[in-house]
């Protein structure tokens, strides 16, 4: 180590020889024992540093009061609580109005039983494919309806089968489940069940409701649990024959 | 300048632990903070934002005696934050030369010059080496602990030092200077 490596480490020796036990000092010390020009090049640097420190500490520059920034800190901290209570508050509105829309998209409001209607005429129309089969249950397609009648045999449907079991389609019509079986060899019958909850179908009586659609024919009817609707292209006197 | 180790805090902080940060390190990061922004506004507000961050975060400080290093490189992030925004930082290369063996300068003229001529001769030392010289004279920090509060190597610390300390003294010797004051004849002493 050269006197001017020492130098050079030395100016970062603290006057208040604090760091005499620090490693990085030792051979520049060492040397300076050694060396009296550099020892008292050493002496005079800790005096320097010593009078220029006490020099600044003197001078105690104006500045806002401790009490003053005590207070401006508290004072910003409780806006900041302010605005997270008022962020928590905003994303808990949020989270409820997400659950609301959440639970109205679950649980739709209830269409009216012409949009079952509707959706029938149309689905069975000869642009729609997809259609199944008869459930094995309830009797082959040439023996469809039955001597019991249209309407007795449909409506016997739900206690007679498993109707998810079954090889029926599922439908969402209006937000709602529906199933649809397909019966006939000749002339074709559609028939679509649906809970009858799901569907306004306040002002039907007893009584069957008929439409029509082109050379489609409907009937629609309720019993406790269900709403029924066959479509056929028999047209509408041979379906309310049938009935 | 010596500071005593603070006990462990727990969060949130209580009022008296939190008040009692401010009062024991607000002159000494006031100091350091106006050897950095040059102006006493910034400074307040470097002061201020450093015991807001320290009021929010200083849960996290594990072990208290790093307390005032804690502060100090709070600070100087603070300040670097700032200057981001506004200017670009000066590398040391960019700094002008220096020279090697600065001026000898005597204990006793240090000592009859005004505080405030010696406060403005560091505030005049280039910034990049002002920083480290602040912490080393009003501070009292060693080298590692300013190579902590600065985040560079200790041997830049070193380097930044040994140049400030010319640079101040080289300062010193020039507002001495201007700042001489000339003297009268005495009276009879005339012609």
């Amino acid at each position: 180590m050269t006197n001017d490596e020492a130098r050079f480490i030395l100016r970062s020796f603290r006057a208040d020889g604090s760091d005499a036990s620090d490693p990085v000092f030792n051979d520049a010390l060492r040397r300076a024992d050694q060396d009296p020009a550099l020892r008292a090049w050493l002496e005079h640097e800790r005096s320097v540093d010593r009078a220029l420190g006490g020099k600044l500490a003197e001078a105690i520059p104006a500045s806002r009061s401790p009490a003053e920034i005590i207070a401006r800190v508290k004072n910003r901290r409780q806006r900041q609580r302010t605005w997270q209570t008022a962020g928590w508050l905003a994303a808990a509105a949020l989270a409820v109005l997400l659950a609301v829309s959440a639970t109205l998209r679950l649980y739709p409001s209830q269409p009216d039983v012409h949009q079952l209607i509707r959706f029938a005429l149309t689905d069975a129309g000869p642009a729609r494919n997809g259609h199944r089969g008869t459930p094995p249950t309830v009797g082959t397609a040439e023996t469809f309806p039955g001597p019991a009648g249209l309407r007795a045999t449909v409506t016997a449907l739900p206690a007679l089968v498993d109707l998810k079991a079954v090889d029926c389609r599922t439908l969402t019509v209006a937000g709602h489940e529906v199933l649809e079986f397909c019966f006939g060899s000749g002339h074709r019958f559609h028939v679509y069940i649906a809970l009858r909850g799901t569907f306004d179908t306040e002002g039907m009586g007893s009584a069957p409701l008929f439409s029509e659609q082109g050379q489609l024919a409907a009937a629609t009817w309720t019993d406790e649990r269900h709403v029924y609707t066959v479509v056929t292209d028999t047209g509408v006197d041979a379906l309310r024959a049938l009935l | 300048m010596e500071y005593r180790a603070l006990p462990a805090l727990s969060y949130p902080m209580s009022d008296e632990a939190f008040e009692q940060v401010v009062v024991t390190y607000h002159t000494a990061l006031f100091r350091f903070a106006l050897s950095l922004a040059r102006n006493a506004a910034d400074a307040d507000d470097l002061t201020q934002q450093t015991f807001y961050v320290w009021a929010t975060k200083g849960h996290t400080l594990r072990d208290p005696s790093k307390l005032k290093t804690w502060l100090f490189t709070t600070l100087y992030r603070e300040f670097l934050k700032g200057r981001r925004r506004s200017t670009r930082h000066v590398a040391f290369e960019d700094l002008p030369p220096t020279e090697q063996d600065p001026p000898d300068i005597e204990v006793s003229a240090i000592n009859r010059m005004d505080a405030d001529l010696v406060l403005a001769a560091l505030q005049d030392v280039t910034p990049i080496a002002r920083e480290p010289l602040n912490l080393f004279y009003l501070q009292n920090m060693s080298y590692l602990e300013i190579a902590e509060v600065l985040d560079v190597p200790i041997g830049t610390v070193m380097s930044r030092l040994s140049r400030g300390k010319a640079q101040l003294r080289t300062l010193l010797a020039q507002k001495a200077t201007e700042g001489k004051i000339i003297e009268f004849p005495q009276q009879g002493t005339g012609s």
